[in-house]
Order: structure tokens, then sequence, then C-alpha cells
């Protein structure tokens, strides 16, 4: 047993993934399952850390390693990351590939063994290891773009390890302590003379990156739609959310953090309006929803910091529910663009109230698990009287209802009818979102079982009627205004398109401008290798020619020639022995 | 998957009923705003701003709509061909992974 609490957790899926291959296709699926709710069922027993104890230490090289640390912030997100791992193991249920349900349990139970890692060593092995596993969810879907990238979304992630590691290695150099914990203090900037430190700066960029952060942010959305239908939404769920928490473990109150997720969830609810691939307008709305957690921990107090788990807790299980419904009509239609999609609501009516329960959830509606956490950041940044991060947050808010409120459910199942009739999505499919949005559902009422889960224990009453009140007002309000941009013609119409975005400068600029420079290289490289090829063949030659039978090694000696040399040899071997 | 001219409106896709949607949307919308004036905010941050009459909802609104112009200003900069940086067609969509394709490979477009 002392083995067993000795494994991090997250592990029965690492190690029984690894071995799903040696069962037959047909069980793979119901074998990850079995795997997931394994795992879940030993996290549920895990032993939580106290306020003051600290965990396990065990030296290895020299360092101090805690590689197992579930305390009251870690273990909220291992406990919503095995609630996830369950769903799309179930959503997955009827894939019969085996790389994609090894790669999903690796991924799962990674990101799972991260979360709860105490040193900087444990987090980037853990680190790597969910960026490997999961760039084979992308490439499953077998086409040459989506090996492309994959490959983008494998250098990018694999880097933002490579950042973390030096600033573990730094840090360790600096302090002699790999414990991962807050990297800042009150006050300290990104500049100047309080700036945080060089390992701490390493550490910020591996997490932004992993974050998405503005400038950052563009792998997202180039990746997760390439991936397959059931890859997107295990990846949807895990990599961001463990950056989340990273940044609430190491940046904790970390004030420039505000400022970085104002602009994170206000810049890509404009990408969105104008996007047609749906399953990319849920990447775009993934961002914006971690910019609202991203002010949330720069913001720092316990409410902020509650609010941020609890939105974290709850995006996890509606985002997935978002991207299972819009990945269940790409399988039955074999497209998740606007242009192509509509009127489904007729051939796929469980599809559809599902996905606008999530709908409702991620835009706030009350009785819907969004409501209750959003709005903790919200009253967090009104409690510190942040007036402009609150506007922003509020806009940020409409802006959710448009494009994951409004846009995803009415192009895709209402809007103009396509004339697509298909079947309703398999019942696997069904069972996981039926899952999702009762989960849903029973955070938005039951908040209080939410709350309890939560770093801090902090008072905070979602259903008061002033914000009930407000909140309906802003989102049906904003619903009116899609009904009105929408009667008089000014709502910008789907078009068969793709938007530039930041991916722009190292999938075009940079290629185009190094081409100069490459064809130097080529020319250089050409003529090294013709010249080197040309000698090594000349040397070649006059070795052949020398060894065959006519030549002056490889020819038959008479017997005089070598006597006469035999004694030469032994004349000069007298002379030497004399000197 | 079958193709049918949309000939079989269904409940959502009748005029009158969208027009009735529409009608119960206002409604609602008006009834909330009213709803301003039976309760009083016990604790707000931004007094003079949150107590406005209103506030959320004109707000909502507002917001809505520059979201919306703003992305339409921004599609004419960064709007391009879809084979812009994948030129192969049949790289568009994942290996959707039916339970069919696995039976009879290549069968199913």
């Amino acid at each position: 047993m002392s083995f067993l609490s000795a494994l991090p957790p997250g592990w029965p899926m690492i190690v029984g993934g690894l071995f799903l291959w040696l069962l037959p296709k047909r069980a793979q699926a119901a074998g990850a399952l079995s795997l997931a709710i394994l795992s879940t069922l030993l996290f549920w027993f895990t032993p939580v850390l106290a306020a003051d104890e600290t965990a396990k230490t065990f030296t290895m090289l020299g360092a101090d390693l805690h590689p197992i640390r579930v305390d009251s912030l870690s273990r909220p997100f291992g406990l919503v990351f095995h609630i996830a791992a369950i769903v799309s193991a179930i959503y997955a249920l009827h894939v019969r590939d085996t790389r994609q349900h090894i790669a999903g349990m690796v991924y799962a139970g990674a990101a799972i063994g991260a979360c709860c890692a105490g040193d900087l060593m444990t987090l980037f092995v853990f680190w790597e290891l969910t960026a490997i596993s999961s760039v084979f969810l992308v490439w499953a879907s077998d086409t040459p773009a989506a090996y492309r990238a994959g490959m983008r979304y494998l250098i990018i992630q694999v880097g933002s390890g490579v950042l973390l590691l030096t600033g573990a290695v730094i840090q360790y150099v600096e302090t002699g302590s790999l414990k991962f914990e807050l990297f800042v203090s009150e006050g300290q900037t990104l500049f100047g003379d309080s700036s945080i430190s060089p390992a701490a700066w390493c550490i910020l960029l591996a997490f932004a990156i992993k974050c998405a952060f503005p400038l950052l942010h563009n792998w997202l959305q180039d990746s997760y739609p390439k991936a397959t239908v059931t890859g997107t939404v295990f990846l949807s769920a895990f990599t961001t959310k463990l950056a989340i928490y990273s940044l609430a473990r190491g940046f904790a109150g970390f004030d420039p953090l505000i400022t970085i997720g104002c602009v994170m969830t206000l810049f890509p609810i404009i990408f969105a309006v104008i996007e047609n691939d749906l399953r990319r307008v849920l990447a775009y709305s993934l961002n914006n929803q971690l910019g609202f957690m991203v002010v949330g921990v720069g913001i720092g107090t316990e409410l902020a910091i509650n609010g941020t788990v609890a939105h974290a807790f709850c995006h996890i299980i509606y985002k997935s529910l978002l991207f299972m419904s819009v990945g269940a009509v790409l399988f039955r239609v074999g497209t998740a663009k606007a242009t192509e999609l509509g009127g489904l609501h007729k051939s796929m009516p469980w599809t559809t109230v599902f996905c606008m329960i999530g709908a409702g959830a991620i835009s706030g509606f009350p009785l819907l698990s969004g409501f209750v956490s959003k709005s903790m950041i919200i009253s967090a940044a009104g409690e510190e009287h942040m007036f402009g991060v609150w506007i922003v947050l509020l806009i940020a808010s409409a802006g959710v209802m448009e494009h994951s409120g409004i846009k995803i459910p009415f192009f895709a199942f209402f809007a103009h009818d396509s004339g697509k009739r298909v079947k309703e999505a398999p019942w696997n499919m069904l069972l996981a979102m039926s899952i999702a949005a009762f989960a849903c559902i029973a955070l938005g009422i039951a908040y209080p079982l939410l709350y309890r889960l939560l770093p801090f224990d902090v008072e905070y009453h979602p259903y008061t009627i002033t914000h009930v009140v407000t909140q309906l007002q802003l989102l049906l309000f904003a619903a009116l205004a899609f009904v009105a941009l929408m009667k008089s013609g000014l709502y910008p119409a789907e078009q068969r398109a793709v938007n530039l975005d930041t991916d722009w400068f190292y999938r075009r600029l940079i290629p185009k401008a190094t081409r100069g420079g490459q064809v130097a290289i080529e020319l250089v490289d050409q003529t090294l290798r013709h010249d080197f090829l040309l000698t090594l063949r000349s040397a070649l030659r006059m070795v052949q020619r020398s060894f065959n039978v006519n030549g002056l090694i490889g020819r038959t000696w008479s017997t005089s020639t070598m006597a006469f040399w035999a004694a030469t040899l032994l004349a000069i071997s007298l002379v030497l022995y004399y000197i | 998957m079958s193709h049918t001219p949309p000939s079989d409106p269904s409940w959502f896709e009748r005029p009158q009923n969208i027009h009735r949607m529409i009608i119960g949307l206002v409604v609602v919308c008006v009834l909330l705003v009213l709803a301003d004036l039976f309760y009083e905010n016990p604790h707000p941050h931004f007094g003079k701003v949150e107590t406005f009459f209103g506030f959320q909802a004109w707000f909502g609104f507002i917001a809505f709509v520059t979201v919306v112009f703003l992305g339409a200003m921004l599609r004419p900069l960064i709007k391009k061909p879809e084979g812009y940086y994948d030129p192969e067609p049949e790289n568009e969509f994942p290996r959707l992974d039916r339970p069919e394709d696995n039976i009879n490979p290549g069968d199913e477009a």
C-alpha cells in the first residue's frame, strides 16, 4: 500500500494506457474508460494535505523532490481532470483506434500528475509528457494538414517545457530548492527595479505559452480544430487548465496578469465573430474563458483565486460539452463549418438540447454552472474597486454570449435549413454529453458542493436578486442585439474563408523571409556536397585501380622482386637496430 | 446522410413562431429593465455606474453590437481564401472514426 501511495496521481492511466494495445481492438475503449474510473477512485481516497503540512520528500541526485502534493488547490483540478477523462472516454467508446486511446489516457494521466507535482522537476516531466502524448490526438486525423499542425503544436509545447526546465535550473542554482511555490511577492513587476527573477521569467513564459497568452495563443486555434472528433474533447480539458493551475500556484496576485487577462478576454471574441469553422470558434472562446481565469489569478485575493478554480472546474465541463456537441455534428455531417450547417435541430434534437445547455453555461445563465463561477471573478474585481477590469469583464461576458451562447447553437442547429438529414449522434456520445449537461445544471444549482472544493473558505452567494437580474439583463439584451442585427441584415454573414492570426508569422512570413537565406544555404551545401563527392569518387577509383589484378598492390609479384624487398627491409631494420 | 429540400419547416422555422419568440424576448427584456425599479443593489462597488437605471441592459446591448461591428471591420483585413495555408482540399476534414469505417475501410466518403 505504501508503494501505491508513492506513485503520482493519475498513474493508472499512464501505466495502464501504455498497455492498452495488448487488449483486442473492440475492448480498448472500454479498457480506457475503466482506467479512468479506477484512477478517479484512487484519487478520491488520496489524503489531502492540510495547510501546514508539506508533501513527502525524497532526494534524487542531490535535489529534494516532492512528486506528490494533493492539497486544497491541486485537488479540485485533479478531480475535474478525472471527470473530464471519464466523460471523454465515454465519448470515445466507439473509436477503434489504438493510438487515440493510448494518447488520451497518457495525456489525461500526465495532466493529473502535473497538477499534483510539488517540485519543478516533476512538473517538467509531466509537462512534457502532456505535450508528447497529446500531439497524437492531432496526428490521428491522418491528414497532411493535421500532421503539419501537430508538428507546430509539438514544437511550441516542447518549447514551453524547455523554458520551464531552464527556469527550474536557474531557480535551483539561485536558491538551492526546486519547490514549486509562489515565485512573486507583493508589488513585483515584469520590468524595472522590482522585476521578477530570471527564473520566474522563464517559468512565467513557459506557463504563458501553455496558457495561450495573447500573441502566444495561436497554437490553440491552429491545432485543436484539426484533431479528431474525440481528440479535441480531450485536448480542450487538460493543457490550458494545467497552465491556469500552475499560474495560480506560482503567480497568484501578480498584477501584470490582470492586464494580460483582460486583453485575453477581449480579442478572441472579435475573431470568433467572423470565424467559420465552429471548432475554431470554440477554440477562440476557450481562449476568452482562460482570460477570465488569468484575471482571477492576477487579482489574487481569496475570492479571486476561489473564482479562478471554480471557473476552471465549470469551464472544463461545459467546454467539453460544447466540443462534444460540435464534434457530434462533425461526426455525422462531415463538416463543422457554419456555412455548411443549419437546421440540424430536426435530425439531432438531443445534441441540440445538450449544446444549448453548454452554451447557456458558458454564457453564465442563472441555474447553470458558468453563472456561479464567473461571477466570483467579476465580483472579486469589484471588491478590489478595479473599475476598468470590471467593465472589460462585462464586455467579455456579452462577447461570450455572442460566440458561444448564440453563434454556435444558432448556426449549427437552426439558422437556414441546410437540407442535411443525418442520424442522431451515437448513444455513447449522447451519454457523455448528457453527463456533462447534467453536471452543468447540477453545479449551477447545487453550487455549495462546488464551493466546498475550493482552496479558501469564502462566503459567497451568487443568487442575489441584484446579481440574477443584472446578469439576465446583460445576456438577454445581448440576445436582443443579435435579433436586431439579424433582422436589419447588419450581422456579418458566414463566409467560407480562413482568417489570419499570429500563426501567419510562422506559417507565412518567416518561411518567405528566410527563403533567400535558404537558397544561399542550399547553394553552399550543394557545392560542398558535390565537390566532396567528386573527391571521394576519385579516391575510390584510385584505390580500385591499385588493388585490381593489374594494379600496383593487387598484381602478382615475381619471387626475385619479393626476395629483393625482403632483403632491403632486413637491411633497414639492422641499420635501425644499431642507431 | 440524405439531402432533402427544406420543405418541412419545424416549429422553430415557421415565421409566426419566430415572430412570437422575438416578441417574447422583447417582453422579457422590458420586464427585466422594469425590475430595476423594485429592488436595490445592497452592495454596489461602483455606486454611480452600477445603480444607473438598467445599466447592464443597455451595456450588454452596446457591447454586443460593438463586438460584432469590430469583427465585421476586422474581416477584410484578415480574410483569406480557404486554401491559403493548405491548398490540398482533402486536408480539410479529420478522420471521423465512424465504426463502419473500420468494417469497410474507404467505403464511407
